[in-house]
């Protein structure tokens, strides 16, 4: 994309851009300097049982296989998800491709790690819970690191998870105890996210969802995209966020609550296909070409899932710095008005996980 | 030895029995800095800091216990320890086993952990009831909250698995994996507590998860014995190398008052001798000294020591039974080993027939923990002993304290002035509601009580001279703000009042108190998320309270600049400050307050969002005599 037509892009969206209502087009202004740092990585549960619990931005885990509890029951469901995440920081370019850092190089624990998305996956007993939180990247014009909010965001609802503190049919409850966690730290927080939240209730094999704003969800069962969230916007590319302003700002900012998000519920069957990923995937990557790559995916086993999530993490990316190509992204902002090519440099985080049976 | 067994259990904590205090809110579906957060493996080791993850507890340092103090007659004698624990957490394993190693995952200022010990009860088969943290894992209601303590069996009894024998407080910076070697027992435990002395701490402890480690079957090559002896009288286990010693010094009683009396009696600390004592000396020289001097050297022996004295002659029976030696009782530090026994000796020194007045102040804290006494049997003892001149009662974290209980009490302790229930959960809102009367209290602490508005207005009514009042953290208060207006307008020489976390309070209640309550010297509004700057409320505070020498204002986002600058222009005596977690002060101010607050030698300004650490060394540099709080989450 030639920058003077970015630039265009940019201006003429914050130019439109109420003061306060914060939205998305800040994060897209800062694409030019280039911190080269790969965000994402990923480690196996293996690595997870001495690192620390919460991982802030990416991890992927294999829930299933290691997933052995003493004492508990010897489970008769033959429902398991095995997951894995892929993704990227908005500045990590593919002009940099080759030095992308391997990923168990970069410990999660990496504060220079810059992407504003967040994610996290568990489980609780019989029940899986995976979650995705973008950051509203405008917080960093008032001071606010904007990868704080979603990573607390995140944190707090996977230790609510660990904790069992939530009820596997309502989700948006999940995300509502998160946010309002976030509120008993000692830091003053502060900034807004918009979140996605899965659950999977293994016993009843029924997938329960929440999604507020536009990150989100697809369920693919035999190369057909048969379930998924649908967008929350106030406006084009301002999204629904829960939002913490700083005490100076209170009241001037959008705030939406937990309950305003899309909740569904869905039964699952053996070898659905769940794709949970922030807006940075969906601006980029039209539905066709998502399939296509999933449509490679041959077995269920840990190794080719986390494969197949690098592999569309890295497709979303390189066609989000692509300057001629109608992204969907591109295509949402001609139809209101705005007339642009290109795509949508954004974090991008991909969260794949398929249903398998417990005996694989 | 243990190292031939073949099969180690290693297990993290399931669930939390019951604890003193926690720095996290109520709310069982919260998890932020709760003492609930021990349980599971570690999530935040090896990190190091301040997370939202850990169990806190309430208090760390000296500055808590620098606060107004109830003026009351100490009990002097020496301790077995040369520490108090001030806090315990009582976890919870699935599978009780002979305890091998206790490791304690401890993530922000190690080094609080001062005892261990371990409820042994007797199991009736091999397989232990398992314990299952949430079948269903979909009831948030059950995790999280304290969870009813199992059947207890007949031998049930603490045992000290480790102490500090001589605590050399040392505190690294740096997450730890504490695991002290154990003292070997021979009994099957799976409720083990933790036990924490803070006062030598920089910041709050942090822990992260509880392993316990053990075998199935005892494995040692000394000869399992069953518990011969129930717990009948005092011991004593501070020493890690002393096996249990059980006197039954009270059962002794009765031998010694069946011989023929030399010693009739004791009246105000003089023995009176009828008999000639010249044919032999069953007393030894004992006898030949001065009886002031005689009791003075029974003051000094530690409580178990002083009841066991009754024992050794007729003559130190006598003193043992000494009324004027029980003027003041302690029992904290014996908690694990006080029971019903202990109860009735102590009875047998103070029933109503001897001279009135014999016990003033009677600390029986965490007394009962696994239900070793029983509320009946603390009950009894409070109807049976003469407590007409009881001022002073501690029983905090006791769950032998019920709702009958706290009818006796009332009945039988109507002089009291001071009254510690704080963390008891048993009590319910009806049965505190009793207390109102009580019409002598100066100093009560309903800190974690299920008192209620109704109740805690009407203690407030029928007690006028109260000086000092805890209500943080009672989930059944639901209007602060009324229960402020009240105080105001009834207890005019309040000094200190703890709202911590009191979700409701706004404005209205503390520009009330402030108006009325000039005297204040203490204000802990820790976490009153509903006092609004804005509002010029603490601005009143500053100009109606210049008497205050503690104000707490924990997380209250709204404190900026203009109130400090308040603070500092009228509170002169300010001693400690607490402004954790707002953005909106800046050093500046803080730094002016520093200048004219001489007094000051406590601040916490961590979380604040424009104190760095370079500003914090800089301030710490030019104001050495205080200490300034700056914590960290990573």
């Amino acid at each position: 994309m030639p920058p003077n037509l970015h630039v265009k892009l940019c201006r003429l969206l914050s130019l439109w851009q109420p003061p306060v209502l914060l939205s998305r087009m800040f994060s897209v202004m800062t694409y030019g300097r280039v911190l080269a740092r790969a965000f994402a990585n990923s480690v196996s549960q293996g690595e997870l049982d001495y690192l620390p619990g919460v991982s802030s931005f990416s991890q992927s885990s294999v829930y299933g296989t290691s997933y052995s509890k003493p004492n508990s029951a010897p489970s008769t469901n033959p429902f398991r998800l095995v997951s894995a995440v892929g993704g990227f920081s908005k500045f990590d370019s593919p002009l940099r491709r080759s030095s992308r850092i391997p990923p168990r190089a970069v410990s999660i624990l990496d504060k220079r790690l810059y992407g504003d998305d967040a994610c996290f996956v568990t489980y609780h007993n019989t029940t899986d819970v995976l979650g995705v939180a973008d950051g509203v990247g405008g917080w960093r014009n008032y001071g606010i690191d904007p990868s704080q909010f979603s990573k607390k965001l995140m944190e707090a609802c996977e230790m609510l998870v660990k904790t069992g503190k939530f009820v596997p049919n309502q989700p948006s409850e999940l995300l509502a105890s998160g946010y309002k966690e976030l509120l008993e730290d000692k830091a003053p927080l502060a900034g807004s996210s918009t979140a996605c939240i899965v659950i999977l209730d293994r016993t009843k094999q029924t997938l329960h969802t929440a999604n507020l704003g536009d990150s989100g969800f697809m369920i693919v069962r035999q190369g057909e995209v048969i379930h998924r969230s649908t967008e929350q916007q106030h406006t084009f590319n301002t999204p629904y966020q829960l939002s913490m302003p700083p005490e100076e700002h209170r009241g001037e900012v959008l705030h939406d609550a937990a309950e305003d998000a899309d909740t569904t519920s869905f039964d699952l069957e053996l070898g659905d296909i769940i794709l949970t990923a922030t807006d940075g995937l969906f601006d980029n990557m039209p539905d066709s070409v998502i399939l296509k790559e999933l449509s490679r995916l041959k077995d269920s086993k840990y190794e080719s899932i986390k494969h197949t999530a690098w592999s569309i993490a890295e497709q979303a990316r390189d066609l989000s710095y692509d300057p001629d190509y109608l992204s969907p992204f591109a295509k949402q902002a001609r139809l209101n008005g705005y007339d642009v090519t290109g795509g949508k440099p954004d974090d991008i985080t991909v969260l794949l996980s398929m249903v398998t049976g417990a005996s694989e | 030895m243990k190292s031939t067994s073949p099969r180690y259990i290693k297990q993290y904590a399931v669930g939390i029995i019951d604890y003193s205090s926690q720095y996290g809110g109520e709310n069982p579906r919260s998890f932020s800095y709760s003492v609930s957060n021990i349980i599971g493996e570690p999530k935040i080791f090896p990190k190091y800091g301040d997370f939202t993850q850990a169990a806190v507890m309430r208090t760390y340092g000296p500055w808590w216990n620098r606060c107004l103090t109830p003026k009351y007659k100490k009990d002097t004698r020496p301790r077995s320890s040369s520490f108090q624990s001030q806090d315990y957490i009582d976890v919870i394993f699935d599978k009780a086993v002979f305890p091998w190693s206790i490791a304690i995952y401890e993530t922000y200022n190690p080094g609080a952990i001062v005892r261990i010990l371990a409820l042994c009860q007797e199991f009736p088969k091999q397989n232990t009831p398992s314990y299952e943290n949430n079948n269903d894992g979909v009831d948030p209601d059950i995790c999280g909250k304290a969870i009813p303590l199992p059947l207890v069996e007949k031998y049930t009894h603490w045992e000290v698995l480790w102490s500090n024998p001589n605590p050399q407080f040392q505190t690294t910076k740096e997450a730890r994996m504490f695991a002290p070697i154990l003292q070997e027992i021979n009994h099957r435990s799976r409720i083990i507590r933790l036990e924490f002395c803070h006062t030598h701490l920089d910041y709050y402890t942090e822990l992260d998860a509880v392993e316990l480690t053990g075998t199935l079957t005892y494995t040692s090559s000394s000869p399992v014995d069953p518990p011969s002896r129930p717990m009948s009288s005092l011991s004593i286990h501070d020493s890690p190398n002393s096996s249990s010693e059980n006197l039954a010094y009270s059962e002794s009683k009765a031998d010694f008052q069946n011989q023929d009396s030399e010693i009739i009696g004791i009246n105000e600390g003089t023995i009176v001798v009828t008999k000639n004592y010249n044919d032999v000396l069953p007393n030894g020289y004992f006898i030949f000294l001065p009886p002031e001097i005689m009791s003075k050297i029974f003051s000094y022996l530690p409580f178990p020591d002083f009841c066991r004295a009754a024992c050794v002659c007729k003559l130190f029976h006598a003193y043992s039974y000494d009324p004027s030696q029980l003027a003041s009782v302690d029992l904290h530090s014996y908690w694990h080993i006080v029971n019903n026994n202990t109860l009735h000796s102590i009875q047998s020194r103070c029933s109503p027939s001897a001279i009135k007045g014999t016990i003033r102040s009677l600390s029986l804290k965490w007394l009962g923990g696994g239900d070793i006494v029983t509320p009946d049997q603390l009950n009894n003892f409070i109807k049976s002993c003469d407590f007409r001149a009881l001022t002073f009662l501690d029983l905090a974290s006791s769950p032998s304290l019920t709702d009958a209980l706290l009818g006796s009490l009332v009945k039988y302790t109507s002089g009291l002035s001071h009254l510690d229930i704080q963390s008891c959960d048993k009590a319910t809102s009806e049965g505190i509601r009793i207390l109102h009367k009580l019409t002598k209290l100066q100093s009560l602490n309903l800190y974690r009580t299920k008192v209620d508005d109704a109740g805690l207005i009407c203690i407030i009514h029928s007690n006028p001279s109260l000086l000092n009042l805890n209500i943080g953290s009672c989930t059944h208060i639901r209007d602060y703000d009324r229960v402020l207006v009240e105080l105001s307008e009834h207890s005019h020489n309040l000094r200190a009042l703890d709202t911590w976390r009191a979700k409701s309070l706004t404005s209205l209640g503390l520009k009330a108190l402030a108006s009325q309550c000039k005297h204040l010297e203490e204000l802990d509004f820790g976490w009153c998320g509903g006092l609004q700057s804005s509002t010029g409320c603490f601005q009143h505070l500053a100009k109606s309270c210049p008497h205050l020498r503690k104000l707490f204002l924990t997380t209250n986002r709204t404190v900026s600049d203009v109130e400090v600058n308040m603070f500092a222009q009228h509170l002169t005596k300010l001693r400690q400050f607490d402004i954790l977690g707002t953005r909106l002060v800046t050093p500046q101010s803080v730094e002016r307050l520093l200048n004219q607050c001489n007094d000051l030698e406590f601040l916490d300004v961590s979380f604040c969002y424009s104190f760095t650490l370079d500003i914090v060394k800089a301030l710490r540099q030019t104001y050495p005599h205080v200490e300034i709080k700056r914590s960290f989450q990573d």
